[in-house]
């Protein structure tokens, strides 16, 4: 049974219970009580009154000690002692999640940021059932502390509203056995080995970025996984002529400094889209945009990270 | 003690002050409607039925929690007005004075949603409404924070003058509040309920709204003159002014059933000293128990938030233990066939008061919000005691001064049949949001998984019959209030007096 099954059975038979005792109430309201009944009818209710008030207060004081002896939020100004740690930034729209792969059986202290508006970290297990959660708040870093027991792979969704596209604010992370004892960099470096790497883990080879998980991770939440973008809000990339320029300057412009209000294939978008030079390497942002130029029926030319390079070092000017 | 009188003569209303409450209730029943056809169309826009882009999903949702908000406490207002006049002497310019300013208020809101673009929620929750991505403009956000201030402004100036009323007749709070009582003495049976409740809220949600008050003029200048704020600090300010507010609903409105109950069940419903503690712990606990709106914040002191859950489970001891263990006994065998539209719906806002109560303490338990922070198990346990607790409370006035305008009880074979419409839907409703929560499904959100769409089918069939129920009452309500009254005034039917000692 989940925490959420619990909860769930808890309010339900409470409900019936109050329903139940209300139903019987209003059977009897149709009855008639003379002024002597009346008084004995009061008395009854006082004494069970004070009843129902004893009876809580012990559910009450039990509760609360059972769920806050042990309190189920990690203390935020002292070490936690996990032996894996995770850094979380939250964006709109997108997580940034270093590194994205945990094992399984020790405790995981995950560090959750936000860059810009509150945005909430909630962990969806494989089921589809959240785990935990916790706020993403601009200029605090929250710490969730949580041990993995079940490998797979686990979904992050946002669950606080950031804006417009906040419902595909969503990434994922893989939960493997464990593979070894150690310390912090010990695990993260056996995590590696064992692996196949990705591009947002850090790296000890070589990685080849997979642009369509990257798309999926950071672009998808505007332009949309089919790449049909918003109506008047963020335009598509399936048959964008920018995308299909054999010439990738002003595609590679828009992904390292982004763009607002802009005017493409003669509709203006209202979205504003932020830039991703701070956020990802040269090679993730080529990965990104080869795999925009082929997906969806496109053709454009694919780029070179020097490509993107020599755009990153020639600054914001086009 | 409240009278027993159906309609007794010092609730009659003539001239301007029965203009004004025909304006605050006959604004309430249609916006009522307009929130709810807002509201169920995103949530079949949810079940895949109805194709709303995001971008106007979330300006719908922000019409749709800024006015039910606003329209609940407008309503419910008037439900204090209404009888705190008997007791103590009210001006009947604060009363329009608020009304007009709700509207001022309003009308900000709906601009800044409908032509601004604003889609920010009515959470407004810093930094992100001077960030909108381009969705909305900074002046569209700031036109909706002061349509808040406006409307909080006209609740002050109401409270204010109910305040100067109170001190008047009552000398100061403490007497108002029975407090004088809570430790000894004999208590006055007659002290009116109506003024214990009114003057807890005037001292709680008064708070709220200077809290709401700061917030607001701050995220003013952020947006004027880019002054950087705390974003913890003004989630604090949001929450404690929004939750309050919204509180402040459902207390204003159970004074209907304080004064009406009794006399439908035709049995005395008297002012005891479990009241009086009952509403003194309810006055505190309002004030403090925000904090489990925070519970996922970790920054937050965590003694405040243990303090959240602590008095989340605490409030529901009035709740239960006092309001509605009282409503339940005063209609215990009180010989009530046939059942009147007002009884039935005070005893179904009751129902779901509680029943709301109960799922609202399981969320503010921090071991289970961490897993059902942010799901629809949230707006599944507030549209529980919103729109079967408080709605109801409000029909039940309504219903109670349209029966005195037509000279006969309330109980059309339309109402009969509407009633279990109104039930059933709403059940079915709050079904698909609560096992959502189980479900984890996210709240406030425009597309959904297909894995998350049956309970969003399953809500909007209930939603569909609510709707109807709704649409239904507003006509019957509004055409009930326009009808004049004819001479001589109305008959009154007397109740039966000189039973005692009923528990309140």
């Amino acid at each position: 049974m989940t925490v959420q099954d619990v909860a769930f059975s808890i309010a339900i038979a409470g409900i019936v219970v109050i329903a139940f005792g209300f139903i019987l109430i209003i059977s009897q309201s149709g009855k008639h009580a003379d002024e002597g009944r009346n008084r004995r009818n009061v008395h009854r209710s006082h004494v069970l009154q004070a009843w129902a008030f004893g009876v809580l207060l012990v559910v009450f004081v039990t509760g609360s000690w059972a769920t806050l002896h042990k309190l189920p939020i990690p203390p935020q100004h002292q070490p936690l002692g996990a032996k894996q740690v995770v850094d979380v930034v939250g964006h709109q729209w997108f997580w940034q999640i270093k590194p994205n792969t945990i094992q399984t059986g020790s405790k995981v202290e995950f560090r959750v940021t936000s860059a810009d508006v509150n945005h909430d970290f909630a962990i969806y297990a494989p089921d589809g059932l959240i785990v935990a959660q916790v706020q993403a708040m601009p200029g605090y870093t929250n710490k969730l502390l949580y041990t993995f027991s079940e490998p797979g792979t686990y979904t992050v969704q946002c669950l606080e509203y950031c804006g417009v596209g906040h419902a595909p604010m969503r990434s994922d992370f893989r939960v493997v056995n464990a593979v070894a004892q150690g310390t912090r960099a010990d695990t993260n470096m056996a995590i590696s080995d064992a692996l196949p790497a990705t591009a947002t883990q850090p790296a000890t080879k070589p990685a080849v970025p997979d642009g369509a998980q990257l798309f999926s991770a950071n672009c998808a939440a505007c332009h949309q996984a089919t790449g049909t973008g918003l109506p008047g809000v963020f335009p598509p990339l399936k048959g964008n002529s920018v995308v299909n320029d054999p010439d990738p300057t002003r595609q590679i412009h828009a992904v390292l400094h982004g763009l607002s209000g802009e005017v493409v294939d003669g509709t203006k978008y209202a979205g504003a889209m932020p830039g991703f030079k701070d956020i990802l390497d040269d090679s993730q942002i080529t990965a990104i945009i080869n795999h925009e130029r082929s997906a969806w029926g496109n053709h454009g030319k694919p780029v070179m990270a020097a490509q993107v390079a020599a755009a990153r070092a020639a600054g914001k000017q086009l | 003690m409240a009278t027993m009188t159906l309609y007794p003569r010092e609730e009659r209303l003539a001239g301007s002050e029965r203009l004004v409450f025909n304006l605050y209730l006959i604004g309430a029943v249609t916006l009522f409607a307009l929130m709810m056809l807002i509201g169920l169309t995103m949530r079949m826009s949810q079940a895949g039925w109805l194709g709303v882009p995001p971008d106007w999903f979330y300006r719908l949702l922000s019409m749709h929690g800024a006015g039910m908000v606003g329209t609940m406490v407008m309503a419910s207002t008037a439900i204090m007005w209404f009888f705190l006049r008997k007791y103590v002497h009210l001006h009947l310019w604060a009363f329009a004075a608020n009304f007009t300013l709700f509207l001022l208020g309003a009308l900000c809101i709906i601009i800044s949603v409908f032509l601004g673009g604003y889609g920010g929620l009515w959470t407004f929750l810093y930094p992100l409404p001077s960030m909108g991505m381009g969705m909305w403009s900074p002046g569209a956000a700031a036109l909706f924070l002061l349509g808040y201030l406006l409307i909080g402004v006209g609740e002050l100036l109401f409270y204010l003058d109910a305040a100067a009323g109170i001190i008047k007749v009552h000398g100061n709070f403490w007497h108002a509040l029975g407090w004088n009582w809570l430790f000894g003495g004999t208590v006055n049976p007659d002290h009116p309920k109506a003024v214990v409740a009114s003057t807890s809220m005037i001292i709680a949600n008064s708070l709220g709204i200077l809290a709401g008050a700061i917030v607001l003029v701050m995220c003013l200048l952020h947006i004027f003159f880019a002054v950087d704020l705390d974003p913890l600090f003004t989630k604090v300010l949001i929450f404690w002014f929004g939750h309050m507010y919204i509180n402040a609903a459902i207390y204003m409105g159970v004074i209907a059933i304080y004064e009406l109950l009794p006399r439908y069940t035709h049995k005395p419903y008297p002012l005891n000293r479990v009241f009086l503690w009952g509403w003194a712990g309810t006055t505190v606990f309002v004030v403090v128990v925000f904090g489990h709106h925070l519970l996922m914040d970790y920054a937050v002191p965590h003694w405040f938030l243990v303090l959240g859950q602590i008095t989340s489970w605490t409030s529901g001891f009035p709740v239960f233990v006092v309001t509605a263990w009282g409503g339940l006994s005063n209609i215990y065998q009180a010989n009530m066939r046939p059942w009147k539209m007002p009884a039935r719906l005070m005893i179904l806002s009751l129902f779901a008061w509680v029943a709301g109560g109960f799922c609202a303490v399981v969320d503010s338990t921090m071991r289970f919000n961490l897993v059902m922070h942010n799901t629809q198990w949230v707006p599944g346990h507030f549209h529980t005691y919103l729109l079967l607790g408080v709605l109801a409370m409000i029909l039940a006035l309504m219903y109670h001064v349209i029966g005195e305008r037509r000279q006969h009880l309330p109980d059309h074979g339309a109402d009969r049949m509407m009633f279990p419409v109104y039930l059933g839907g709403a059940l079915i409703f709050l079904f698909g949001f609560l096992e959502g929560g189980r479900a984890s499904v996210p709240r406030r959100m425009a597309t959904h998984l297909p894995a998350w769409q049956f309970t969003d089918k399953v809500g909007s069939i209930g939603g569909v019959l609510v709707v109807l129920a709704m649409l239904y009452f507003a006509i019957r309500i509004t055409a009930g209030l326009l009808t004049s009254e004819s001479d001589p005034p109305p008959a009154t039917e007397d109740g039966r007096v000189g039973l005692s000692d009923a528990t309140g």
